[in-house]
């Protein structure tokens, strides 16, 4: 300190009595200096001090200085107080001044000086050891928070003190240096720390623990924001942090469908797999809630930055599809399967009396998901599946105008402009047709009901109308309809009630009364819809709605239908005979209304769960019920099933296997049209070529496997659409 | 020609050519040795083709065992439409191109024939209409090898090859190939072993896990895929790309080496 000063006053006092000097020798100065090109005298003067002072005995002065000004700049760094801080200013006032290789006149001002030479070397030199260490000793308290605060904390120290200390010219340097050695060398270390100590999986940690254990954990958005402007500090592109982000977030997000499982188990719910609309609704909640916390991460702590949400965004779409890196393993869940049935449920769930939600948000919700499944093809034929369920178990309503279920259709027409709007018209064709259909079932339900009453038709069964286009209904549906005409080839056939037929008759004859039906044909499906009965039973009358299937057998039962007294029983075999349904449908319904306890409108004897061929049914004389209107719900396929009896699959599976085949099939007509296609424009092309661009014409429907690719580019070769090049294996010819 | 072409030129003269007493009369006059060589073996209900029958008689006489590949390599040559049939046409025709009117001129030269195919020797030429009229390129074990799935054909319009048959006639032809390649001096003679048991493979491959026909394009991208991976490098399969344009089946077979870790792990 004492030398700093000393040298100091000496500086000060120099400088004074060379501006003396060099106003006494103004006029010197002005005309000789200038005629001879020689240093002006102030200029001289510091020269002369340089050379006599700081450099004298091998430069003894200078080093001693710089060597002070580090050391004490140091200290400063360690954060202890120094007091010579004017003092440094000073010196390196001084320092810069100090022009080395005083040449000529002109070339002073653009001169080094003694700074530039001699100081600022040794300085970035001392700075690195220093922030190697520095960052080296952070490191090793093994602590991700800690070392972001610490090294944050840092930075802007020394940020502000070097644009105390050092002159302008020196600041990108030292930044440069300190971001490298104490941000860029160990960041990647910091975040790749295991949870315990704290890395970027310790600080996303609450995001997930938000969601499943309700309580709040505060969001270390503290630390991620110092991340983000960290890594700001080097790379405009946070590179490193999105890689990270990404395959922590993908991580997380694989782990979703445990969580929600053992959620689900501890919830009470005993079976739990991955298809169950229960967990559909669970995992795609949570999901969306994922995506929300996530987001408000990214507010707070990334300033929304478009680089890294889009990063988030790309992430969540490979979990939710499944494919971070095991490629081979197929997908645990399967989001567009789980999508269809977490909408069907809510649709449904509106569609009820207490309309409680808010409808647009949840559909927005559901549109928001859809954004991130890759295989919108598998959706749309879900949700096709789906929606015909819902019109054909809908409940007969119309009669009473019920408004619910008029806000259940509207409902459906909403969703459906909605997904319109996200996935293009084209796409939802078939769903977009399906709901035409229905409208038109209403419009010739109210036809059928004037043309009743105009013609006084007596002893009809009062109906409602359901009339699909064979050609748009999913195939799972509408694949054995023809299984229940009259002129079929006379196997086992659907017998209809008398009391029906009439009905059915009459309806024929109007259906084919008007023009617009002429080229239609008209098939009349019981698998579908459902019957309102009134049934005296001794202790009351009750209104019961049931399946059709299930009303059709009540209907064996009724007085009108037999000769004897209420008291009729018939078998199992009987029941068969004298209606014709499948047998895993008749065995369902009977357990229906035979078996299920609320519902008991039948009484089986032996009283077993299962339906055997020898049982024997008849009418439940003591069948009481709360209310006077009971519906029958229909025992599901699934359960109908004994455990003991191992039936490899269950009518649920087997369906959702239909889609899947429907699917793959509709897929490989959309690869060949799409390789014609392409064929057509091209006439030639590379194999790689080929593949590139049919993936990016399919990645809006969903993603083609090469493989798919690959066989179906071997069945066109077949079909002789296309050839391959005599010489050239990699290359395509089409062939018109 | 030119009164019933109404003096057209142009139209009299493709008449000319076209008439069917004009084509008579350019038809070459066959060797007479010839034609009784094929009368001998010829069916008794179709005069214009050898039958089964004949074959195996012709083969008898020709020294040959119906399970040697001369066999196909004659059937190759006479442009046999299925296995055991020859038409009289071609037989005349491409026997008589090389002024061959014995048996024992065409024992001798189905043996240089077959030999000059295998090791794609390039000495014979055939028409090929594809590249125009008239023109001719060097006959390739590839052609042959291409032939052979045609020629297993037996019925109209048929596009597919049951693996079995595949098989068999693979069990015939790859030995050929890794023959000419050790010959050739593209597979060195101590890997040998290694490709006999890549075949060995495939086969296993193809019966137990593919157990599909074969399409033309897969066969002929068989031998292809044998010569330019198997055989190049048969512990690695150094330049098999997955992204490149094989077959389907190829990728199929690739992965279930690895998947039995049979294939060496590329580094």
């Amino acid at each position: 300190e004492d030398f700093m000063r000393a040298v100091i006053l000496e500086w000060d006092e120099h400088l004074q009595s060379m501006k003396f000097v060099s106003d006494v020798l103004m006029y010197l100065n002005r005309v000789y200096v200038k005629e001879q090109k020689k240093l002006l005298i102030y200029d001289l003067g510091i020269e002369l001090f340089k050379d006599n002072v700081i450099k004298h005995n091998h430069d003894e002065v200078g080093q001693k200085i710089v060597e002070i000004v580090i050391t004490e700049i140091t200290r400063n760094r360690r954060g202890e107080v120094i007091t010579t801080t004017m003092y440094i200013t000073k010196l390196i006032n001084m320092l810069e001044l100090l022009v080395e290789s005083g040449g000529s006149a002109d070339l002073q001002q653009y001169g080094e000086n003694y700074y530039q030479t001699t100081f600022e070397p040794a300085f970035l030199g001392n700075s690195e050891t220093f922030f190697y260490n520095f960052s080296q000793e952070l490191v090793n308290y093994k602590l991700g928070s800690r070392y972001l605060r610490e090294a944050a904390q840092f930075v802007k120290e020394e940020e502000n003190r070097i644009n105390f200390y050092l002159p302008s010219s020196t600041y990108p340097k030292l930044i440069d240096l300190m971001n490298n050695i104490i941000i860029k060398d160990k960041i990647d270390d910091i975040i790749s720390l295991p949870y315990e100590q704290q890395g970027l999986s310790y600080w996303l940690q609450p995001v997930i623990g938000n969601i499943f254990e309700d309580k709040n954990d505060s969001h270390h958005f503290e630390e991620l924001r110092i991340l983000y402007q960290l890594i700001g500090r080097f790379a405009d592109d946070f590179q490193l942090l999105r890689l990270r982000l990404k395959s922590n977030i993908i991580s997380q997000g694989s782990q979703l469908p445990e969580f929600v499982k053992t959620s689900l188990q501890n919830a009470g719910e005993k079976k739990t797999t991955y298809n169950s609309t229960a967990f559909a609704i669970k995992w795609i909640d949570t999901v969306l809630r994922y995506r929300e916390q996530i987001f408000k991460l990214s507010l707070e702590s990334f300033q929304s930055d478009p680089i890294i949400e889009q990063t988030i965004t790309y992430a969540m779409r490979d979990f939710i599809n499944g494919n971070g890196n095991n490629r081979k393993n197929s997908p645990i869940v399967n989001a567009p399967e789980l999508l269809s049935i977490y909408m069907d449920y809510h649709i449904k769930q509106k569609s009820k009396p207490s309309p409680s939600k808010d409808v647009n948000s949840d559909s927005t919700e559901s549109i928001e998901f859809l954004r991130f499944i890759k295989d919108k093809d598998a959706f749309e034929a879900n949700y096709a599946n789906h929606f015909a369920k819902r019109f054909l178990n809908s409940k007969g309503t119309t009669q009473n105008g019920n408004a619910n279920n008029k806000l259940g259709v509207d409902l459906e027409e909403l969703i459906l402009s909605r997904l319109g709007e996200e996935m293009g018209t084209t796409s939802l064709a078939k769903v977009i047709k399906m709901n035409k259909d229905i409208k038109s079932s209403k419009d010739t339900t109210s036809d059928w009901r004037k043309y009743t009453i105009k013609n006084q038709v007596p002893d009809l069964v009062e109906l409602e109308l359901k009339i699909c286009n064979v050609t748009d209904w999913p195939k799972s549906m509408t694949k054995d309809y023809k299984s229940f005409s009259k002129s079929d080839t006379g196997e086992i056939q659907f017998i209809w009630p008398k009391k029906l037929r009439t009905t059915m008759g009459e309806f024929e004859e109007f259906w084919f009364s008007g023009k617009k039906n002429d080229n239609k044909s008209l098939y009349w499906s019981p698998k579908f819809g459902s019957m309102d009965m009134r049934i005296t039973y001794p202790s009351r009358t009750y209104e019961i709605n049931l399946s059709t299937y299930a009303g059709i057998i009540m209907l064996l039962f009724a007085p009108q239908s037999s000769n004897a007294d209420g008291s009729m029983e018939l078998t199992y075999n009987e029941i068969q005979e004298l209606t014709g349904i499948p047998e895993a449908d008749l065995k369902r319904h009977l357990q229906s209304i035979a078996v299920a306890p609320r519902s008991r409108l039948l009484v089986k004897s032996p009283m077993t769960k299962e339906v055997n061929d020898d049982d024997v049914f008849r009418l439940n004389e003591s069948f009481k019920s709360p209310s006077i209107k009971v519906k029958v719900l229909t025992v599901s396929a699934a359960s109908s099933v004994a455990p003991t009896r191992s039936k490899p699959k269950t009518e649920q599976e087997e369906e959702a296997e239909e889609v899947q085949s429907n699917i793959a099939e509709g897929r490989k007509i959309e690869v060949n049209a799409a390789i014609v296609r392409i064929m057509k424009s091209r006439h030639t092309i590379r194999h790689n070529e080929l593949i590139e661009e049919l993936i990016k014409q399919l990645q809006n429907r969903f993603q083609p496997s090469i493989l798919l690719i690959k066989q179906r580019i071997e069945d066109l070769i077949e079909k002789e659409y296309l050839k391959r090049d005599e010489e050239e294996r990699n290359l395509y010819h089409y062939v018109a | 020609f030119l009164d019933s072409n109404n003096y057209n030129l142009q139209r009299a003269v493709d008449a000319y050519f076209n008439s069917p007493s004009s084509k008579k009369s350019s038809a070459p006059v066959f060797d007479k040795a010839l034609v009784a060589i094929f009368e001998n073996y010829r069916d008794e209900d179709n005069e214009s083709q050898i039958d089964i029958n004949g074959t195996m008689q012709y083969l008898e006489d020709l020294e040959i065992e119906p399970e040697d590949p001369q066999s196909l390599t004659l059937a190759f040559f006479l442009h046999s439409p299925r296995m055991g049939v020859f038409s009289k046409s071609q037989f005349l025709k491409q026997w008589q191109q090389y002024g061959i009117n014995s048996i024992d001129g065409m024992k001798k030269f189905l043996a240089q024939y077959h030999e000059s195919l295998l090791y794609n020797e390039e000495n014979f030429y055939e028409e090929n209409s594809n590249l125009g009229y008239g023109k001719k390129e060097p006959v390739t074990f590839k052609k042959l090898y291409d032939f052979t799935f045609d020629f297993l054909m037996e019925v109209e319009n048929q596009k597919l090859l049951d693996y079995q048959t595949a098989i068999d006639y693979w069990t015939l032809l790859l030995p050929l190939v890794v023959n000419t390649a050790v010959k050739d001096g593209s597979l060195q003679p101590d890997k040998r072993a290694t490709v006999e048991s890549r075949i060995e493979q495939w086969f296993e491959f193809v019966r137990n896990e593919y157990k599909r026909s074969f399409s033309k394009d897969s066969w002929s991208m068989f031998y292809l895929f044998f010569k330019d991976i198997i055989i190049k490098d048969p512990e690695k399969f150094t330049d098999y790309d997955e992204m490149a344009a094989w077959p389907s089946v190829m990728d199929e077979y690739f992965e279930y080496l690895r998947e039995n870790e049979l294939l060496e792990e590329l580094v």
